[in-house]
């Protein structure tokens, strides 16, 4: 008995610091987006600022076009994923169901394809658009990133998993390829296709070298680049970044909380980490 | 389900019966032809090498029950996918009726087919499961909402309909996975071994309700098994399977009564025929097999219940007596069986009553029935007796056992 109270003690513990590790950056960002400029970089720093400055919200929002980023985030985001989805679940089935030439040769190549870091394919895909003029368009920002094979790998799993006598029973009662896939096959993996849609959606939001490589006007620019404006020659300003930073991750802290239960059922199911 | 019927007064299920009858006759003439399956010379193979199925010829016989049986690996369901078209053959050709339906493919051919794990769409409700078949093939909704119901009704599931199939037992999963083949009316009820994710009580049940919804709708059905008590019990005809070649198809009480080899033999009754070496006990046999028997003949079977005391009153049917020596007796309820020690084997009777046997370790005097006793040669074929006339026993065999 007080054997499991001890275990039960120690885990809670853990799982207490895991929790406060997590949240200590959260909490840093929003007490610095409330100091004023002098206070951010005292010694030693204080958690709680003396003379709350809402105002920094409002300067912050005003000093770059955050409006137009953030509207660009938007399409960017929802095209990416609507567009990377799509491309995902067509790759898995034909990977999970179909028979071609050549389809185990092209799933290896795929699959060696996430040995090479991502930074190694930075200068190739900058070259490869700025040929077709795509550079400062929302095609470069998009593009790159409708197809992962990382998503078509974990669907490909979830797939696998359905039964084969439901492809042959639906094949019986005379559904097409491409109608088992729609009308089957995705309801049925909904909770996998939920959870890369969300990692996608997160990945996309946050991403910020990228699109700071392939855009040099605010016309195109996303969030992540928008908060770049804080930071100068000479020197950045916090209390602004951390502001900025704030309603940036926002609309993803709310995503993420409405839908979390979907990316962990996700995840645990595929065995695969995001 | 059953239960809640009891409680209905009996004129009012008479009328529902014949109402429902009727509603059969209609619904199931109406765009549904029945027809015989043929096989011509039809091989399959893998990668030219393994020859799964070897040049098989077989008619299918129409509007009945056919069990095609035999141990995992025979060619059992890869026959059944033969017919079903989600296998092609290698070689030969496959008819229903006079369509050669060889090169079609699985929903040209228009074949209903129960999974062994029923395969019910499980995001969609038990109407929706049923109806799936008929929205692809783009019957109207009321339409296709009317015979969903009355399908539904057919296999005794019409109180589930708008539950998902996950919230259904095993048995009512079986009855929509029933309902959803009969529901474009298919020209053929394919079934994969329907029953083995059952428990035993549910299904003998279900054994019969397939047998019913058989009989009820007319259709040409192909049952597959690895049972052959489920087997006798559904069929009109079995198609006893083994490495590729159909070893015996004929109707189950043949099958057990004049069993063709040894595989058939072995393979159909419960408990398993007695065999003996027939070197072993050949002086025995003399008086009754003819000459070329006795020079031919390797193995003599025995049927259990075909060795019976001495003493029996059916002595004036009795082949020959023989003697042996009593190993072990055990009673099971209703059931005897005996341990004998006869030609060096040990061999199981369970014709005996209690008061008929000895004492373990002492001799006894038994005698063979005319029935159940075959002898065959080196190839595992019967060459005794040559033919039997089906109308000999007054006790049949199959019913003894299965009683």
């Amino acid at each position: 008995m007080t054997k499991k109270r001890i275990s039960q003690a120690l885990l809670i513990i853990i799982l207490t610091l895991g929790a406060i590790t997590m949240l200590v950056p959260f909490i840093w960002m929003l007490s610095t987006a409330l100091k004023t400029a002098p206070e951010t970089v005292k010694v030693p720093p204080t958690w709680i600022p003396k003379h709350m400055q809402w105002q920094n919200f409002v300067t912050a929002w005003h000093a770059a076009p955050f409006l137009t980023y953030f509207i660009n985030s938007l399409i960017v985001t929802t095209v990416t994923t609507i567009g990377q989805l799509f491309t995902t679940i067509l790759a898995a089935f034909a990977f999970s169901r179909l028979n071609f030439y050549g389809k185990n040769f092209l799933f290896a190549l795929f699959l060696s394809t996430m040995m090479v870091p991502g930074e190694m394919l930075i200068i190739p895909n900058f070259v490869t658009l700025s040929k077709f003029s795509l550079i400062n368009t929302y095609g470069a920002l998009i593009i790159p990133w409708l197809a992962s094979f990382f998503a078509v790998f974990t669907l490909r799993q979830t797939f696998n998993a359905i039964p084969n006598e439901l492809y042959y029973a639906a094949k019986l009662d005379g559904s097409s390829d491409w109608h088992f896939l729609w009308t089957m096959m995705v309801p049925l993996s909904k909770s996998a296709i939920t959870a890369i849609g969300i990692l996608e959606v997160i990945g996309s939001w946050n991403s910020f070298m990228w699109p700071l490589i392939v855009t040099n006007t605010a016309k195109v620019r996303t969030l992540p680049v928008g908060l770049n404006a804080f930071t100068s020659d000479a020197g950045t300003q916090f209390q602004l970044l951390m502001a900025a930073s704030t309603f940036v991750i926002l609309p993803m802290i709310i995503v993420y909380l409405c839908l979390q239960k979907y990316i962990i059922a996700g995840i645990s199911k595929s065995g695969l980490k995001g | 389900m059953s239960k809640r019927r009891q409680y209905n007064n009996l004129s009012a299920q008479i009328f529902l019966v014949h109402a429902f009858q009727y509603l059969l006759t209609i619904q199931f003439t109406k765009g549904c032809f029945i027809v015989d399956v043929k096989f011509q010379n039809v091989s399959l193979a893998y990668d030219n090498v393994n020859n799964i199925l070897n040049n098989i010829s077989f008619t299918i016989p129409e509007g009945q029950l056919t069990c095609l049986l035999g141990p995992s690996g025979c060619g059992k369901s890869t026959t059944l996918n033969l017919i079903s078209g989600l296998l092609s053959p290698t070689g030969g050709q496959i008819f229903f009726g006079d369509q050669n339906v060889t090169k079609k493919d699985a929903l040209a051919r228009k074949v209903g087919m129960v999974f062994q794990n029923y395969a019910l769409y499980p995001h969609m409700t038990v109407l929706d499961n049923i109806c799936f078949p008929m929205k692809m093939a783009k019957v109207k909704k009321a339409d296709r909402l009317k015979r969903g119901r009355e399908l539904a009704a057919l296999v005794h599931v019409e109180t589930e309909l708008s539950k998902k199939p996950n919230e259904l037992s095993g048995g009512q999963q079986q009855r929509v996975a029933i309902a959803r083949a009969l529901a474009k009316s298919p020209s053929i009820l394919l079934l994969d071994e329907p029953l083995s994710n059952l428990d035993a009580r549910l299904r003998v049940e279900m054994r019969e309700e397939i047998r019913r919804i058989q009989k009820e709708t007319g259709v040409t059905t192909v049952f597959v098994t690895h049972d052959q008590e489920e087997a006798i019990h559904i069929a009109d005809q079995i198609m006893v399977l083994n490495e590729g070649k159909i070893q015996q198809f004929t109707t189950p009480n043949r099958l057990y009564d004049q069993p063709d080899n040894l595989f058939v033999a072995k393979f159909i009754g419960s408990p398993i025929i007695n065999t003996i070496p027939f070197a072993n006990v050949r002086d025995d046999f003399k008086a009754v097999v003819p000459t070329r028997v006795f020079s031919d003949g390797v193995t003599v079977a025995i049927r259990a219940e075909s060795i019976v005391p001495a003493t029996d009153p059916h002595d004036h049917l009795t082949l020959l007596p023989l003697s042996g020596t009593q190993v072990q007796s055990n009673r099971f309820g209703r059931e005897t069986s005996l341990s004998l020690n006869y030609g060096g084997h040990t061999i199981i009777a369970d014709g005996f009553r209690e008061q008929d046997l000895g004492r373990n370790g002492k001799p006894l005097q038994f005698a063979l029935r005319p029935q159940g006793v075959f002898v065959f040669n080196q190839s595992g074929e019967r060459v005794w007796p040559e033919t039997i006339a089906t109308n000999v026993s007054p006790i049949k065999p199959t019913e003894v056992i299965h009683a």
